[in-house]
Parts: C-alpha cells; structure tokens; sequence
C-alpha cells in the first residue's frame, strides 16, 4: 500500500505537467510456457500431480518524456519441473517509476544494475534459469560531467516472492578519459576508468561468534583501447563475509581479478582471457546458497556452447575458488582464395581450462589461516577443460555448412556436487546443414554425437550419445522439427540402464512478434546453463507449449 | 551542485560502511543460554535433511552438534535422510530413508530446496526451511521463551511411555510424535568431494511409532499418559538408540517441546 | 491488495495513450571499445533503421545477421537503411563479441547490452527479436524469431519507409 501511495504521489506531477498533451505510450510484452507430464519408466520420468505446470509473465511499460513506469505480473501455476517450487504463487514482484530530469536518472521500486563486470554486484534475471534477483528500492544515475557517470543505489533483493533480509547499498563510478578530458579527445588510445563499492548490512544475532554486520567488497577496473588491440581488466576485493552458524566460521576476505586481452581486425580475431577468484560468494544474506540472492557474478571462463551435445556438460563457476585460461581465434579465410572457396570459410579455435586454487580457497578461523598461492596449476584440481574447433562454410548458393569438434574433460563432482569418482572425458562431433529449397524454404539437419571415455569396462557418466534433427522452415510464419536423441544404455552404480530414444516433435508459428510453439516429445535429464549459472531439470514426458508475444 | 555535494557525502558515508573483525574477536566471551533449571525447560527440535552423497551435508551436522553442546540439554536432533542424496547405489549400500523422512521431506520441500536444510521447531510454516549456518541464531532467539508444555518419557524394553500436560492454555489442535533415532553409525558420507567410508553419523531416524504426523493429543493441566509399544530393527544397535517424543500445534505445525531419553538396555 | 491497486492507477493513469508511435527509449549501452553510449544517439539521417537484438549462443540471430550481411550493400544502395546489432551477451561473451563481429565481417553498428537494460526497455523476451524504425525513429515494425527468407519481408518493409 506505501508502495502504491509513494508512486501515486510521485506520477502525479507528470500528469499535472503534462502540458504537451501527448499521452504517452505503452508497450508490453508476454510468455507463456506449459507442459504436461505422464509417466515413463524408461527414462524416469514421473507425472505431476497438477497434471499440467506453468510459468508465464507479462510485462507492462508506460512512457511518456522523461517519466517510465513498468509493471510484470508473474505466474507458477505450478513452476514448471527444475525451477524451484517457492516460486510457486503469482503476484506482482517487479514494478518502478523512473524519471530523468536534467541528467539526473532517479528510479524508484525495482531496478537491475551491474557495476563493471559484476564481480561484486550484478543484479539480474534470467527467467530460463528462474534467476531474478532484482533490487528494490532506490537508485541514482547522475552524469555530472562528460565522459563520468555515476551511480549509486540502497536496496533489498528480491528472493522469491519475498526479500532478503540484507540492506545492500551500492555506488559507481565510471571515468571515460577520452571524453572527460579535452587534452586526450584526439588520442588514438582511448582509456576508462571504473570503481565501485558495495556493502550489506545484516543483523548480527550469533550466539557465539562476532559477525560483522557491514560486509563491504570493492572493485576498479579499466578498459584500454589502441587501434586493433583491446585490454580489459577488474580487480575485486570483498571483505571478511563468514556465513554464519556456531560450528566454525571462515572470516578470510575474498578476491577475484579477471582480464582479457584481445586483437581484431576484419577476419581475425584473438581473444586471451584469465581469471582467478578466490572466495568471492557474495549475497544479500549471510550463507545463502543455490542460486538464492546472488550480489555478484563471476563470468565463466568458457566457451558457451549452443549445440545439445556440446552443451551437455556446461560449466558454471565456482566463486568459491578457481584459477581459469581461456583463448580464442576466430578467423575467416577470405572469399575466391585456395581454402576460403567461393564464399569464404570461417573457423573458430577455442580452448579453456579451470582448477582449483592450491590447497583450496583462503580460510581464516579463530584457530588457522590458509592463503592459497596466487598461480598454480600444475598438481591441482582440474574442474573442467575444453578444446573444440568451429567451422562454418558456405558450400553453394543453397548448401551451408557448420561443422563442429569438441574435446572436454568435466569434473562433476566440483561441478554438480554429485559424487561421480572421475573426471569425464567426453569428445563431440557436429555437422550442421542447411538447405535452401526455395527462397523462403529452408531444410535445417543435424548430427550429434557424443563419446565418453570406459572407465575399467563401463563407460562414463551416462555412456554414448547421438542425437538428429531435421528442421523445416517457411518463411515468414511456420517451422517444423523432429529431433531424437538416443543413448546407448549404460551402466552406473552396478545398474544397468537399457538403450533410449528421447523423441520430439515441434511446431512453431509465428507472426509479428507473436510466435506460437507447440511440441510433444520426452526430454532427457540435465543441465541447462546461461552465462555459467545452471539449472537441472528432470526428465519428463509430455506436451508443452509456449506462447511470446509483444506490442 | 547540491547533488554533486549530495554523491560525495553519500560516498563517505559509504567508504565507512564495513566492519572488519581481528582474530583475536571472531568468538564471543562469555557463556550462553545458562537459564535457570527451577521450572520446566522448553527444549528445542531441530531437524537436519541429510544424505550421505551430499558433500555439506557434514557441515550440518557439525553446527546441529555444536548447538547441542552449546545448548547443553536443551536441543533436541534428528538427521533426517532424504531424496536423491540419501539413495543407496554403488557404494553406497545402506538405506537410511524412513518412510516418515519421505513424508516430512516432501511436506516441507527440504531435497527440493537443496540440502543440508533443515527445521527448527519447524517455525515458520509453509516457509519453515532455514539453512544450518542460521539454525543457531534462530535457537538464540527462541531459547529463553516459557515452556508451554511438559514431556516426560520413559522405556519399559518393548513400550515407550510419554506423559504430557499443558503449562498454559494452547488454543489449536496438539499432536504427539514418537520416533526412534540411532547414534555411533559407522557408514559411508561424501565430505568434500571424498567418500569417507568411516563416518559417524548421529541423530539418525530410524522409525515413527505412530506414523508421519503422529496422534491427536489434548492435555490438561495434569499429566496424561500415552504408550507406545515398539520393536527395534536387527541392524539397529540398542545401545545407541533414543526415543524421542514431540508435540507440535497442528495449525501452524509448530513444534511446543520435545523431551529425549536413551533406551534402556 | 497494493498490487492490484497499483495495476488500477497505472491502467488509469494510462488509458489515454493512444497508438502513438513508440520512439526509442534512452537507455545507456556500451560499445566494442567498453564505452558508454545512449541509445538516443542511434542515428541515421533520417533514414530507417534495423535494429536487431543478437547473442554469440544464439543461432538464429547468427544466421540473420549474416544472411542480411550478404544483401546489406544492396540495401543501403537502395534504401540508406542502417543495421544496428544489439548484442545482449553478458559479462561472460561480452569480450567474444568484437572478434566475432570481424570475423562475420558484419559492417554493423554493434553495442552490447550486458545487463538487459535496452533488452527490458524495448520488451524483448527472447532472441533474435528485429526493430525497423522510421524517418522519425518511431518503431513502425518488429519480429521476432528467424528463419531462413525472413530477411526479403523486412526488406520490403524498409522500402515502404524509406525516403
């Protein structure tokens, strides 16, 4: 009710000024997705109670002049399997006012920011993952001069359909030299500057440790530009942060400094990139765990695969500890030469590799410390590694191909806290075509395998997988698809699983920006990953359908 | 100008906002939770969602002992094993998983939230779940209030005897629970990413003796008593098994007190 | 009870809104080179402009950007149009962007979107999702989704609204 009275107060100026007489616009978007669930034995695959689940949401957004106000109104009913059931429920968890006036950018009620690359704050959403820990409360943006931006802000976290208990408050700032400063206008090397600092303030009511109720973490970064090269860099420094519980307690402070360095250039691109984090989980409750009330993000340090197989062991970061490399070429043989053919070819190499710090992430305890050493790779613990090479030619006006190899080693353990003994080995092929019927007529297929290494006489994890696709699309309005994706049967754990197909079938239409998809297959098991944040989803069987629509 | 002033002022304030703790301050002096022992004592319940493949689940049942200790004689525990991570497979032979545990698991969401999790008088209904590292703070909170009611148990060998009475009035439905829990087992436990193959696990349930949700009870001011008759599992050792006895208010299932006694031999 | 008061007042405060036409919000982006820009400034002379929302992942957004790559000389020949790629990858791809640009040898606009602040303001759910706006930079056309041949329906649209 204060909520509502404060923005009604606040809009009430507008519609008094608003003199113009013009009346402003809205706009809105929307999503829907349902599925049924039945009973499968065969690939584990239980039915629902509810029969059906749903998550949906609209948003709602009017803007006139400097003024925007947004509502989404969400809806579980229930949450689809995979996503957490405290999201079960509907309401209104997202709503702001915002207005600009003289540069100065004032938003009241809910609000997503990120400082830098968000190693100390990033508040985001993700409704594929059910990731939304969006602020609330109030935020500034105030651009006081040229090239300097500064921000600042004091709020809760969304968590569900409620808040975190932490008061987090936030402020940034951004130095663009090139522009502030007259003198470097002209400067072939363009510079910025950055720094933030957040802080969260929980009450302390331990029984016998002394927790600090301000827990403060804080970053710089720069960009450096030159021509074709590009350096990117931020180091983060977080504060003793212990999660709390009487048991033992971990007051050492946390770091994370990531860097890329890269050249491009028409055709060629080189990317290096290195990452070390170390204790760094940060969030707007004292131990918080799972995806719940995240303050901070920490890159991944890996290519984000967008094929089924090579996407099936993702990894995701452990803020807790890590020390990562990544590299990258992408590089396009030119039109009319020897291997760029008569249209080009390009090829994108990419290798990537994470271990563990040495002896583990850095403890301080009323008894001992331990301070990991700032480099080491050699002896620690490989959390994942990835090889893989792209290729994407176009082989005649009608035929495209993209064809893909993947070498990976995926520590499960680290990755999915799942006891799995050994490292997975797993190598991937991929051929992608496309085929042109008609202008508008376009045969898309593909051919997935994936291959484990046998650990003794079994084969890893879940064995040997290969999966098709044949894909027909009719510009502008329909697609159809039929995938299948077959696993060999294995063993684990002294069971043996026998051979499965996980058919689907879908269609999709579309039209404008309303688009209409409805399928009907078995889904296997997994993790669905975006930006290195994961969600699993059990396998089912069952119809979906999935609505989006904006105007 | 007035907002440049207003963004320096906010950023002092900010630079201040941090408390950093030295090492020799990270524990409190002094003692805690020492209340007086003249009147009946309201003891406290907590349940830990565990699994033996779940590689912080230790973490867990060090602060549910640590809390034990702390509290001395005022916190009851019960490890509770449950879902994926308490599956037998490979292994992992033993099966810790009571038909109770599934019921309370699914009730209240604990493996779907993500375990360690657990309860604490089970406060807070439908949003009872709290993680271990804040079980402390809630049992700090609540530690120091009146007993509602009294419990008092005792074991004939094949029958467990409860006797109960209000303190004060208690306006709802009351049920009593009796189950049974085993200490000292040696077992196989997943700690940080390693399987231990000997590690103790405490509080283990092993049985309710009158179902999930127990049995309506309504108390008066004078002790009632209820029997329970039982018999114990081969595998489970006497010697480490507990009786425990618990009333809880149906309508927001919060648990009023629970009472512990060792079997007798 | 507060939401659906709130829901009220801004049906209320709203109704009057006609179908005037939507102009682009002023949201804060970065460009390849981690600078700041408003998407105010997008401009092109008063010829129409292509906007279209795009990730590295993204297939789809891929295969568009780079079927419009090999008709976008023709088209700005016929018409002036302007393609601006807004890419909405995050911290993690952000870097990727820049040498995945060149090596598609787009000649696009590119800014990044890494938090989804242009993304929300334009009330894009998921990619590719493509603008056309006019002289007056009034969005007059969006789709979302792609398939191979949708790029000649939105060429017809730009010469309808090209000057």
């Amino acid at each position: 009710m204060k909520t509502f009275l404060l923005l009604a107060t606040l809009c009430c100026p507008f519609l008094v000024l608003a003199q113009d007489n013009s009346p402003g616009t809205i706009q809105g978007d929307f999503s829907f997705n349902a599925q049924t669930y039945y009973e499968d034995s065969a690939i584990n695959a239980s039915k629902v109670d509810e029969f059906m689940l749903m998550n949906g949401y609209a948003n709602i957004l009017y803007n006139k002049g400097n003024f925007t106000a947004g509502v989404r109104y969400e809806s579980y009913m229930n949450a689809l399997q995979g996503f957490d059931t405290d999201y079960n429920g509907h309401g209104i968890p997202y709503r702001f006012a915002q207005y600009t006036i003289h540069g100065l950018d004032i938003t009241i009620g809910n609000f997503y920011e990120q400082f830098g690359n968000g190693l100390i704050f990033r508040s985001y959403e993700e409704k594929n993952l059910g990731i939304d820990n969006v602020m609330d409360g109030f935020r500034l943006k105030y651009s006081p001069l040229k090239g300097l931006m500064l921000k600042g802000f004091i709020a809760k976290q969304r968590l569900f359909w409620e808040h975190g208990p932490g008061i987090i408050r936030g402020i940034d700032g951004e130095l663009n030299l090139n522009q502030a400063l007259s003198s470097l206008e002209n400067s072939k090397t363009m510079a910025i500057l950055g720094g933030s600092f957040v802080s969260r303030f929980q009450e302390d009511n331990n029984p016998v440790y002394n927790l600090p109720q301000n827990v403060a973490a804080y970053a710089f970064r720069t960009s450096i530009n030159r021509g074709k090269v590009s350096f990117n860099s931020e180091y983060a420094y977080k504060f003793n942060d212990p999660k709390g519980g009487i048991a033992s307690n971990n007051y050492a402070p946390g770091m994370a400094l990531t860097s890329n360095l890269s050249y491009s250039q028409r055709g060629l691109g080189i990317l290096l990139e290195a990452h070390r984090v170390d204790n760094m989980d940060y969030r707007s409750k004292r131990g918080a765990s799972l995806n719940d009330l995240t303050l901070n993000y920490i890159p991944a340090i890996s290519k984000q695969h967008a094929y089924t197989l090579a996407a099936f062991y993702p990894f995701a970061t452990q803020p807790m500890g890590e020390l990562g490399f990544q590299g990258q070429v992408n590089y396009t043989f030119k039109k009319k030469s020897k291997i760029g053919g008569k249209y080009g070819t390009q090829v994108a190499l990419n290798y990537s590799r994470i271990n563990g710090l040495n002896g583990g992430h850095s403890v301080l305890t009323e008894s001992g410390s331990h301070t990991p050493m700032f480099f080491s790779i050699q002896n620690e613990e490989l959390f994942f590694r990835d090889f893989n090479i792209n290729l994407k030619k176009k082989l005649s006006k009608k035929v495209k191909l993209v064809a893909n190899y993947v070498d990976l080693i995926y520590n499960k353990d680290v990755i999915e806290g799942k006891n799995n003994g050994k490292n997975i080995h797993a190598r991937i092929g991929i051929v992608e075509l496309n085929y042109k019927l008609k202008p508008k007529h376009t045969i898309i297929s593909e051919v997935q395998y994936l291959s484990v290494d046998k650990d003794d006489t079994y084969y890893q994890d879940q064995g040997d997988w290969i999966m098709g696709l044949v894909e027909y699309t009719i510009s502008p309005h329909w697609f159809f698809a039929i995938m299948d994706q077959y696993n060999g049967g294995y063993t684990s754990e002294g069971k043996t699983y026998d051979a499965v197909h996980y058919l689907n079938i879908s269609c999709g239409y579309s039209k404008g920006t309303n688009r209409f998809e409805l399928g009907y297959g078995k889904k296997r098991e997994g993790i669905f990953c975006v930006g290195g944040v994961c969600r699993e989803v059990p396998s089912s069987n069952g119809f979906t359908l999935s609505i989006t629509s904006s105007f | 100008m007035k907002t440049k002033l207003s963004f320096i002022l906010i950023v002092l304030a900010f630079l201040s906002a941090c408390d950093t703790i030295e090492q020799d301050d990270f524990l409190q002096g002094g003692t805690n939770g020492s209340g007086d022992t003249t009147t009946v004592i309201k003891k406290i319940l907590i349940e830990d969602f565990t699994g033996f493949r779940c590689k912080n689940c230790p973490d867990a049942a060090n602060e549910l002992q640590a809390i034990e200790n702390l509290y001395e004689g005022k916190i009851v525990g019960i490890g509770v094993h449950v879902g994926y991570f308490a599956t037998p497979g490979g292994d992992f032979t033993t099966d810790f998983r009571t038909d109770a545990g599934e019921d309370l698991d699914a009730f209240f969401s604990a493996s779907l939230s993500g375990l360690p999790i657990g309860l604490v008088n089970r406060i807070g209904y439908p949003n009872a779940l709290s993680q271990h590292t804040d079980w402390a703070s809630t049992v700090s909170d609540i530690i120091n209030q009146e007993a509602t009611v009294a419990i008092t148990i005792s074991d004939n060998g094949n029958q467990i005897s409860v006797q109960a009475k209000e303190l004060s009035t208690i306006s709802g439905n009351l049920k009593l629970v009796v189950c049974i829990t085993e200490d000292d087992i040696i077992d196989k436990q997943i700690v940080d990413n390693s399987v231990v193959n000997d590690y103790e696990h405490n509080h283990v349930l092993r049985t309710h003796l009158n179902g999930t949700w127990g049995t309506d009870v309504s108390l008066t001011n004078e002790y009632t008593s209820f029997d329970f008759s039982y018999t114990l599992d081969g595998s489970w050792q006497r010697s480490n098994c507990h009786a425990i006895a618990y009333i809880y208010n149906d309508s927001n299932k919060e648990v009023l007190q629970v009472e512990k006694i060792h079997l007798t031999n | 009870m507060k939401n659906l008061l709130f829901v009220s007042a801004m049906v209320l405060f709203t109704i009057s809104a006609s179908s005037q036409n939507r102009t682009l919000p002023n949201v804060y982006l970065k460009t390849l080179d981690n600078a700041t820009i408003s998407s105010s400034e997008f401009d092109n002379d008063g010829q129409p402009i292509i906007i279209s929302f795009w990730a590295t992942w993204c297939k789809p957004c891929i295969k568009e950007l780079s079927n419009i790559a090999e008709v976008y000389d023709d088209w700005q020949d016929e018409t002036g149009v302007k393609v601006i790629a807004i890419s909405i990858d995050d911290a993690r791809n952000m870097p990727k962007v820049k040498p995945k640009v060149n090596s598609e040898l787009w000649e696009y606009e590119v800014y990044c979107d890494p938090n989804g602040d242009f993304k929300r303001a334009m009330g894009v759910s998921t990619v590719p999702h493509t603008f056309l706006l006019n002289d007056k930079k009034e969005i007059v056309y969006q789709h979302t989704g792609y398939k191979d041949g949708d790029e000649y329906g939105l060429f017809e649209k730009v010469k309808k609204y090209a000057k």
